[in-house]
């Protein structure tokens, strides 16, 4: 009952409550089982836990402008309505833009929110927080990214990591390092584990899983038994702790060793035709990649289209003539067909696989662009306004929730804010939101978010 | 860092219904009792036709266990007519005076009874019997209707916080939908409580049960409304207070509620139990408690917002157990007293290599080198542990180790302070440190610091806080032990706190704003500490009223309306009148040397959470006190005691102890400790992006240090004034790295690093390993380590030898052995 700070496992009073869930199935043998039951009532090992869904997110790094891709406003002004135009797609009456060609033939496994918005200033990394945790924070304490939740509260499946971020890291766009993709007080075991490698790159490596350099397979082994060997002459005291650790290396041999886990990563494995179908390019093979994730056990993907918007082509369409350079023709030619075909790739290779009734495909973005187009023709940030869309699991497609105003300028109709869409993909994973909490400031048991999932997604 | 995945308890329920009471099957059956038998109530008054009492029957062995007689014994009534018996339970029939004769071990016991029932039965009381129910079936948890949007609609207050609204939300709201007056049982309230109704809560409560009853019948009379009834709930108590039961035995609880108005209740029906740690005992929702092994712990039961709690203490007869003799250290007569009544044989004393490297680790934050250990192994002096003990005292290390420490609590960071206040500041927490200044001075200063980081660097501790809520969450927490954040919201869950108590100390702070310092306008975050005297107390958000300065747990201090109110909040936090301040810093610190706090976490200190041996807590505070709150001599007195000096290998006797100190319980190192220690095995330094060149990983200013290890093995951002922000776990991703990853390999194959020096000195392969192991486990190898590592020298060519040695040093690093503490 009343076990909130008390809560102790038994016998292991040295391991931190947080620890728990970190010890995987082998320190599991240390705990009493009254202390395993306990936890599985209140749902922190739930065994049917193992069936909640998957997620992968993609996150637009930079954020496309809504009237430009899914929320068009053609008989808007030409200042407004931009240069695109909208075509029809397989939902009817649901029109997107012609640059979705592929996207706009499965409209209708796709629920478009159009009345997204935030009331943080307009930087990236406020709208970066808001969708990746579902908080708002800067110098607040910081909130873990949806990821790190899910890998806390549900712990690893397989081999792999619970919760991996590709191709790396958002690094600068502009206004500091809080990005909203780290654990951040549920504790390094379940911070992201970013690939830091290009999967469209033939030297694709992972640091930390591939031996360094001058290590062959020989002596990788004849060190770990080494290893083994001490490690046995040093048992005989345990506790806890020795055992967590214990369990670590366990786990990260299996991952280091295991031929399923090493071929995980090996796109290679892939026929030629299908990597052409994704895109042969760092977003469409991540795509593919994030498939292969959650194929071999991992919770949650989160695939970040762009590490940065500076000096590079991507969705952040200011049309400075500078390092922010982003046009029109970079929409035309490069984004939206590089998107395209890269997010209508993986939604069909998770269909015919039967994947996707157990994977949550999420597109994201920080925020929409003004509804004027600026004076050199680009747009600018725009947090009153933006759409973003959900694919797969329970939800239903071919619909669209809320709607702005003439121009794109702000919700008309059913207003949505960030942590909706947050408790909404985990209320499509199948997290109990009544039941599961993570530890706030202080120890303090807190929801995973303070909002309510979307019920029209799911009806 | 942070502890469990925490979950709000569903309650769960089922009250059986009503006055069903578990006979206690006990597997304690013909004890030899010794003393009298003691008998709650000792006179029993009943007052109230709803309200029956229990009776409860208590022996004690001559081995000092607690005996439940209850259920043996034989009740009946000197006058039947004026209470029906149903065992143990007495329920009101006619007014009169009488007695109830309870037979039981062969002896009888007469209770005084007096039954004075009104003339009129009184009506349902909301606060009081509606309320408790509405708790008791988990409607107003933080899972269901007390969260803060409600549930479908219909919003409690968390755990029964405030009747006012709560009355609204069932009465008024929606026309008074929920309730159907005409017919009570149709109600919403119950149909969804017991289920008819589909709910998504589930069935709270039977049909047929007391909790059922009690709500129906108080609709039936119209929902009285008691909200502004004055008698109020002072306290609640638990019989007995502390159980001694043997695995397997039984032992109910009373629950007893004492009002404002003189009147007691038994609530035993209405509370709710919950234990800390079932795995020594549980407890069932009627309060019936069951031993199960052997340990201590503790039932907590709550009624009304408010709390009780019994110590229940699990011993077995302990075969073969031989006391040990009473030691003369403070530390060791608490700790050796307390496992002889648990019948714990504590482990033997440490090795000196297992004992120098504890020591080194947890006061200077490094292993020692192979000269210290070494020499420390030569000394044939019999007081070489304390020597060494005081030597350490003097390191330049010592002071980097308890600064960082600080730094933690006080959360100095880039953060949330200035690049140059956080270093000032730093500078103030070092020679603090280094000049050992007292404890309660360190903490006065803090708290009344005012001005800029330039005239006093302890302003910065203010200034870290967002607002005065902060401020009160930090101080109380870092300086008294107790979390006050619930209690900002709604009355704490666990404790009696409520927010009148929170923003009375909130009323010491309201004076302090903290805006940029003008003279520094280009310095980000660089802000002064300002008081304006003339501020107002805070606001109660509950009552809307202004709340006067209160002290925690204590009273509300006469001040004049233009003096500093934080002067009279650091006098109080470090005086006499203060429980917590001395206890809070001997217990965070003790767990500074053990794998836990005496009360843990060291940092939730409240009388629900009891400490283990509070009779080692007393004392330590009481020598902390008497040494002028002296942090070296605490900690000397700490690692002189031979409770820290123990083997971590157990015995028969503590092999299922983790809580008593009779062993040492191996632990992770923490993460600056082990970066430090690393650096020094290997001889190659680290750099630290984000610090000044050649700063250790103690020194560094904050966390805001981009380090892959440091980050992994948890070094906090100190964004919390909570212990549990930093995390001493391990997890797979530190395997990783150490395993493969460059911060190991990096230094490993660094041609200055520890496996080229030791081959430039041209060693012999058993001179090599013994290094190597002093090097990175600061210890000799055992035999079959060293034969081991020399077959493994011995296997591989010798074009290949370098590769080897760091490979050898490679498994020693990887070991256990070296990211644990022993």
């Amino acid at each position: 009952m009343l076990d909130i700070g008390s809560e102790k496992i038994p016998l292991c009073s040295g391991v931190s409550r947080r620890s728990f869930l970190t010890l995987g199935s082998a320190g599991m043998a240390a705990l009493s089982l009254p202390g395993i039951f306990r936890l599985e009532a209140s749902g922190a090992v739930n065994p049917s836990a193992q069936k909640i869904r998957n997620c992968i997110t993609i996150f637009l790094v930079g954020s496309p402008g809504h009237i430009d891709t899914w929320d068009m406003k053609p008989d808007a002004p030409e200042e407004i309505r931009g240069k695109f135009k909208p075509i029809a797609t397989a939902a009817t009456g649901i029109r997107i833009c012609e640059h979705f060609p592929l996207m706009a033939r499965m409209m209708n496994k796709v629920a478009l929110i159009r009345s997204l918005h935030h009331r943080t200033g307009a930087t990236h990394e406020n709208g970066q927080r808001w969708m990746m945790t579902g908080h708002d924070f800067n110098a607040d304490s910081i909130k873990p990214h949806i990821g790190s939740v899910v890998s806390r509260a549900f712990g690893q499946k397989g081999e792999l990591p619970a919760n991996i971020i590709l191709p790396g890291p958002i690094g600068n766009t502009g206004s500091g390092s809080l990005h909203g993709q780290t654990a951040g007080p549920l504790g390094s075991g379940h911070e992201p584990f970013f690939l830091n490698s290009d999967p469209a790159d033939k030297a694709f490596k992972i640091l930390d899983l591939e031996a360094p350099q001058g290590y062959n397979a020989s002596r990788l082994d004849s060190r770990k038994q080494l290893l083994g060997k001490l490690d046995a002459l040093q048992r005989g005291q345990e506790s806890a702790s020795t055992k967590m650790h214990d369990s670590a290396y366990e786990r990260a041999f299996r991952l280091l060793t295991s031929p399923t886990a090493k071929a995980a990563f090996d796109l290679s494995k892939e026929n030629d035709k299908l990597r052409d179908r994704y895109g042969r390019n760092t977003f469409g093979q991540s795509c593919l990649m994030g498939r292969r994730m959650i194929e071999n056990g991992v919770r949650f993907v989160t695939i970040n289209h762009f590490d940065t918007v500076f000096n590079l082509s991507c969705w952040d369409m200011h049309a400075d003539g500078g390092g922010l350079n982003n046009t029109y023709l970079d929409y035309e030619r490069h984004l939206c067909p590089q998107f395209d075909i890269g997010f209508t790739a993986l939604i069909e290779d998770l269909e015919q696989r039967g994947m996707l009734q157990d994977t949550v495909v999420a597109v994201l973005s920080e925020f929409g662009r003004t509804p004027r187009v600026n004076g050199r023709g680009g747009r600018d940030h725009y947090p009153n306004a933006w759409t973003n869309f959900l694919v797969g699991g329970n939800i239903k497609g071919g619909q669209v929730i809320g709607s702005t105003d003439k121009t794109g300028s702000a919700p008309n109709d059913n207003p949505i804010e960030p942590p909706q869409i947050l408790a909404s993909i985990y209320h499509a994973m199948g997290v109990n939101l009544d039941t599961t909490m993570i530890p706030g400031p202080g120890d303090r048991p807190v929801r995973l978010v303070e909002a309510e999932p979307i019920q029209q997604l799911f009806s | 860092m942070r502890s469990v995945f925490f979950f709000y308890p569903v309650f769960a329920l089922g009250l059986a219904c009503g006055l069903l009471w578990p006979q206690p099957v006990d597997a304690f059956q013909s004890p030899q009792l010794q003393g009298p038998l003691v008998v709650s109530p000792a006179t029993l008054e009943l007052t109230h036709l709803r309200e029956p009492k229990s009776i409860q029957i208590m022996g004690t062995t001559a081995d000092g266990y607690s005996v439940d007689l209850s259920g043996k014994a034989q009740f009946s009534l000197t006058d039947a007519k004026l209470a029906r018996l149903d065992s143990p339970w007495v329920f009101p029939l006619a007014n009169g005076i009488g007695n109830v004769v309870v037979k039981v071990a062969g002896q009888t016991v007469e209770i005084p009874l007096k039954v004075n029932l009104p003339k009129e039965e009184p009506k349902l009381s909301f606060v009081h019997e509606v309320m408790p129910v509405l708790s008791r079936g988990g409607c107003n948890s933080g899972a269901c209707h007390g969260y803060s949007l409600g549930k479908n609609g219909f919003k409690l207050t968390l755990r029964g916080a405030d009747p006012i609204p709560d009355y609204f939300s069932l009465v008024r709201e929606f026309q008074g939908r929920r309730l159907t007056i005409q017919a009570p049982e149709k109600s919403l309230v119950v149909t969804k409580a017991t289920g008819e109704v589909a709910h998504e809560g589930g069935a709270r409560f039977p049909k047929g049960s007391l909790s059922e009853s009690i709500l129906v019948n108080w609709i039936k009379q119209g929902a009285p409304d008691d909200t502004s009834d004055t008698n109020a709930l002072l306290r609640v108590r638990m019989v007995p207070a502390r159980l001694v039961l043997r695995p397997g035995q039984n032992h109910r609880l009373q629950l007893l509620a004492d009002y404002t108005d003189g009147t007691t209740r038994d609530v035993t029906r209405l509370g709710i139990f919950s234990i800390n740690n079932d795995f020594f005992a549980q407890v069932s929702e009627l309060g019936l408690v069951s031993a199960q092994e052997r340990g201590e712990t503790a039932v907590v039961a709550r009624f009304e917002r408010s709390f009780a709690s019994t110590g229940v203490l699990v011993l077995d007869a302990g075969k073969g157990f031989t006391p040990s003799p009473a030691p003369t250290h403070l530390i060791d007569k608490a700790i050796v007293e307390k496992l002889n009544q648990l019948k714990i044989q504590p482990s033997g004393l440490a090795t000196d290599e297992e004992f120098l490297r504890r020591l080194h680790v947890d006061l200077i934050g490094i292993q020692p080198t192979p000269d210290e250990v070494r020499s420390f192994l030569a000394s044939r002096d019999k007081q070489k542990r304390e020597k060494t003990i005081d030597a350490l005292f003097e390191r330049p290390e010592f002071v980097d180790q308890w600064s960082l420490k600080w730094g933690d609590l006080l959360q100095n960071s880039r953060n949330s302070a200035s690049s140059p206040g956080v270093y000032l500041f730093r500078e103030y927490i070092r020679s603090a440190v280094a000049s050992n200044l007292r404890i309660d001075e360190f903490a006065k200063q803090l708290l009344t610091a005012r001005g800029g980081f330039q005239e006093d660097p302890a302003n910065v501790f203010f200034t870290i806080s967002k607002d005065t809520n902060e401020t009160v969450e930090r101080v109380t927490q870092v300086f008294c032990g107790v979390r006050m954040l619930c209690a900002r919201c709604h009355p704490h869950p666990l404790e009696n706190w409520t927010q009148a108590d929170y923003f009375g100390l909130a009323s010491f702070f309201s004076q302090v704003s903290t805006p940029q310092d003008s003279r520094l306008q280009n310095v980000p975050n660089a802000k002064m500490t300002r008081l304006n005297l003339k501020t107002g107390f805070s606001t109660n958000p509950r009552t809307g009223k202004l709340q006067p300065p209160k002290f925690l747990g204590g009273d509300e201090p006469k001040l004049a309306t233009t003096v500093d109110r934080r002067e009279a909040y650091a006098s109080w936090l470090v005086g006499p009148a203060n429980p917590f301040f001395a206890k809070s810093i001997v217990n965070r610190f003790w767990s500074y040397f053990f794998h836990r706090g005496i009360i843990d976490p060291v940092d939730d200190i409240r009388s629900t959470n009891p400490p283990v041996n509070p009779v080692l807590l007393n004392a330590l505070t009481r020598q902390f006190a008497d040494n002028g709150f002296d942090m070296r001599k605490l900690m000397r007195l700490v690692v002189t005691s031979e409770a820290y000096q123990r083997s971590s290998m157990a015995n028969e006797f503590n092999k299922t102890d983790e809580q008593n100190f009779s062993r040492m319980i191996p632990r992770r190192i923490p993460a600056e400790a082990l970066m430090d220690g690393l650096i020094q095995a290997t001889a190659v330094q680290e750099n630290f992006a984000g610090a000044p060149g050649g700063f250790r990983a103690a020194q560094l200013p904050d966390g805001n240090i981009e380090n892959p290890l440091l980050k992994l093995f948890g070094k906090p951002q100190r964004m919390d004034a909570c212990e549990c922000e930093r995390d001493n776990s391990s997890n797979m991703l530190q395997a990783l790295h150490f395993i493969n990853g460059k911060t190991i390999t990096g230094k490993l194959q660094n041609p200055a690093a520890r496996p080229a020096l030791l081959l430039r000195d041209k060693k012999s392969d058993p001179e090599l390993v013994a290094e190597l192991f002093l090097w990175c486990l600061a210890r000799h190898p055992s035999l079959q380590e060293a034969q081991a590592s020399l077959a493994f020298l011995n296997s591989t060519p010798a074009d290949k030898r370098a590769e080897a040695v760091q490979d050898l040093m490679w498994a020693l690093l990887n070991s256990k052995d070296f990211q644990m503490l022993r």
